[in-house]
C-alpha cells in the first residue's frame, strides 16, 4: 500500500462511519439533545465559527504562553539541578513526587489568587508542563555528563562549550519526548480550568452549550479540542524530527 | 625523550593502585604497556592525562621536570585515544575535530579552525568524509577520527588506550600498521596500553609487563625485530607472565 492510500483509507473509513451514523440517527429518531446528527454538528461549525474561533484563540493563547513559560522554567530547573549537586538532591525527589500530583485540583486555589482571567490557566499549564520537562532534562544532562565527561576532560573543553555542544544536544531527544506528552495533555487542562470559571475560552463555550442542552455545540467544541491536541503533538514530533536529525551511532 | 616515573598512586587515598612505573618514551616510537584486565593500565594513563591527581613522581621532558603533585587536567604533554571514540552523533566528522581545537591554537597558527581540522583529517586520510556523521562511518574510521582529534591538541605524546579492542580482526590489522606509520610520520611519542600480546609485539620495540597489586613493571621486553617469527617465544613468555586474573 502506498503512503498516500495508507493515510486516505482511515479518513474514508471515519467518513463512512459518520455517514452511517447520520442515516441510523435519522431513522431511529434519537432526540437531538442526546445524540445530534453529524450534519447538525457541521452546521454549528458553519454558523458559530466566529464565536468558536474567538474562544479557541483565548484558550490557545493561554496554553501557548503557558507552554512557553513551562519550557523556560523546565530548562532552567533542569540546568540548576545539573549544575549543583546540592540543588539536585533537593529538587530531584520533589520533581519525582510532582509527577503524581493531579494539578487540576489547584485550579480553584489559582482562581482565588489570580482571578478569572488568563493568569490561573497559564499557571496551570506551567505547572503541568514544566515539571516533566525539568525532570527529563535533569536526568538526561546528568547521563550526558556520565557518557561524555571523559571526552570533555580529555579535550580540555570548557564547561560552557561542553554544555552547549555536548550535554544539551544529548538531552534534546528526551526534552522533545517530555514536551510531546505534556503539550497535548496541558491543552485539556487549560480547557478544564476554564470550565471551573472563566470569562471566555473554549471551556466557557463548552459550559454554555452544555447548560442549554446544545449537544451539537458540545460535540463541536470537543472536536476542536481533540483537533488542537492532535495538531500540537504532530507539530512537536515534526520539530523533533527536524532538530534531532542524527542517529545515535555505536561509536 | 620523555621519562615518566610514577612512584605511587592510590585511588582516593586508599590502597595504592600503581607503584614504581618508570618508562622512557622515544620519539616516533610506540611503547607498550601490557597486563591483565584491571591491572591499572588505564589508571596509569589517567594519571598521565591529569585526570587522576595525587600521584607521586615526575615527568622529565627536554630538561624540564614536572612533578605529579602539580600535574592536572590542563597539562599539554599528553592526549588520548580512548577505547571507544565517543564521537558526538550530532556533529559531522569535521565538527567533531573542531570542538577539540582551542582558540589559542587558532591565534598561534593563524589558520581557521576548519583549516586545522581538515589538515588533521588529511593526516588520517579521511578528508573526503568530513561531512559525514558518526553513524555513517565504520568503527575503524571513527577510531581514526579519534586519532585526528588527539592530533589537533598538539601534545607531545599520544596515549592509546586499547584503541583496537573493539575492532574486527581485519580492520584491526590494517589500523595497527597504519597507526605505527602515523606515529612515525607525525614524530609523536606514544604509549599503547593493551592486553593483546601480539599487538604489542607487532607495534612496539619496548614492552613493559604490568603485574601485581599494586601494579608495577614486572619485566621489560626489548623487541627489536618487530614482526618476526622469533617473537612467538617472547609472546609465550609474556602470556605466561601475565597469567590468569
Amino acid at each position: 500500500m502506498s503512503r498516500i492510500s495508507r493515510r486516505i483509507f482511515p479518513v474514508l473509513f471515519v467518513m463512512l462511519l459518520i455517514f452511517v451514523l447520520e442515516l441510523t440517527l435519522q431513522k431511529a429518531k434519537v432526540p437531538e439533545y442526546i445524540i445530534p446528527l453529524p450534519s447538525k454538528v457541521t452546521d454549528v461549525f458553519l454558523t458559530d465559527w466566529v464565536i468558536i474561533f474567538q474562544n479557541t484563540l483565548v484558550t490557545v493563547s493561554e496554553w501557548l504562553l503557558g507552554v512557553f513559560l513551562a519550557i523556560v522554567l523546565g530548562l532552567f530547573l533542569g540546568f540548576l539541578s545539573f549544575k549543583s549537586e546540592k540543588i539536585h538532591s533537593i529538587l530531584s525527589p520533589l520533581l519525582i513526587v510532582s509527577q503524581s500530583i493531579p494539578y487540576l485540583v489547584f485550579t480553584p486555589l489559582l482562581m482565588i489568587w489570580l482571578g478569572l482571567g488568563m493568569a490561573p490557566k497559564v499557571a496551570l499549564v506551567v505547572l503541568t508542563c514544566s515539571f516533566p520537562i525539568s525532570l527529563v532534562m535533569q536526568n538526561d544532562l546528568i547521563e550526558a555528563k556520565k557518557e561524555y565527561h571523559l571526552i570533555v576532560e580529555m579535550l580540555q573543553i570548557n564547561s560552557m562549550k561542553a554544555f552547549f555542544h555536548i550535554y544539551f544536544p544529548y538531552s534534546l531527544p528526551g526534552f522533545f519526548n517530555a514536551l510531546k506528552i505534556s503539550i497535548s495533555y496541558s491543552f485539556g487542562s487549560a480547557v478544564l480550568a476554564e470550565l471551573m470559571g472563566s470569562e471566555s475560552g473554549l471551556g466557557i463555550y463548552l459550559l454554555r452549550a452544555q447548560a442549554t442542552f446544545r449537544t451539537d455545540k458540545v460535540i463541536a467544541a470537543v472536536i476542536v479540542i481533540i483537533f488542537i491536541s492532535l495538531i500540537s503533538t504532530f507539530f512537536v514530533s515534526l520539530l523533533r524530527k527536524k532538530i534531532i536529525f542524527w542517529k545515535t551511532a555505536k561509536h | 625523550m620523555i621519562k615518566i616515573s610514577v612512584e605511587n598512586y592510590s585511588y582516593q587515598n586508599k590502597e595504592p593502585v600503581i607503584k614504581n612505573i618508570n618508562i622512557t618514551l622515544k620519539e616516533a616510537k610506540i611503547t607498550s604497556l601490557i597486563g591483565a584486565s584491571g591491572c591499572g593500565k588505564s589508571t596509569f594513563l589517567r594519571v598521565l592525562m591529569g585526570m587522576e591527581t595525587g600521584a607521586t613522581g615526575q615527568i622529565e621532558f627536554k630538561n624540564e621536570d614536572f612533578s605529579f603533585q602539580k600535574w592536572n587536567i590542563k597539562q599539554k604533554l599528553f592526549s588520548m585515544v580512548p577505547q571507544v571514540p565517543h564521537l558526538l552523533p550530532w556533529k559531522n566528522i569535521l565538527n567533531n575535530i573542531i570542538i577539540a581545537i582551542s582558540n589559542e591554537k587558532v591565534t598561534k597558527e593563524q589558520k581557521s579552525k576548519e583549516e586545522i581540522a581538515i589538515n588533521a583529517l588529511k593526516v588520517v586520510q579521511l578528508e573526503n568524509h568530513k561531512n559525514k556523521f558518526p553513524d555513517e562511518i565504520s568503527l575503524g574510521m571513527a577510531q581514526r577520527v579519534s586519532f585526528a582529534r588527539a592530533l589537533v591538541l598538539d601534545t607531545q605524546a599520544i596515549l592509546l588506550d586499547e584503541p583496537f579492542a573493539s575492532l574486527d580482526a581485519h580492520t584491526r590489522y590494517i589500523l595497527q600498521e597504519w597507526l605505527a606509520n602515523k606515529i612515525l610520520e607525525t614524530n609523536k611519542y606514544a604509549i599503547l596500553v593493551t592486553h593483546d600480546v601480539r599487538e604489542a609485539l607487532f607495534l612496539s620495540e619496548e614492552i613493559h609487563v604490568l603485574k601485581g597489586i599494586p601494579s608495577e613493571i614486572n619485566k621489560t621486553f626489548y623487541n627489536e625485530n618487530r614482526n618476526e617469527k622469533s617473537n612467538i617465544k617472547t609472546e609465550k613468555e609474556i602470556i605466561s607472565l601475565i597469567g590468569i586474573n
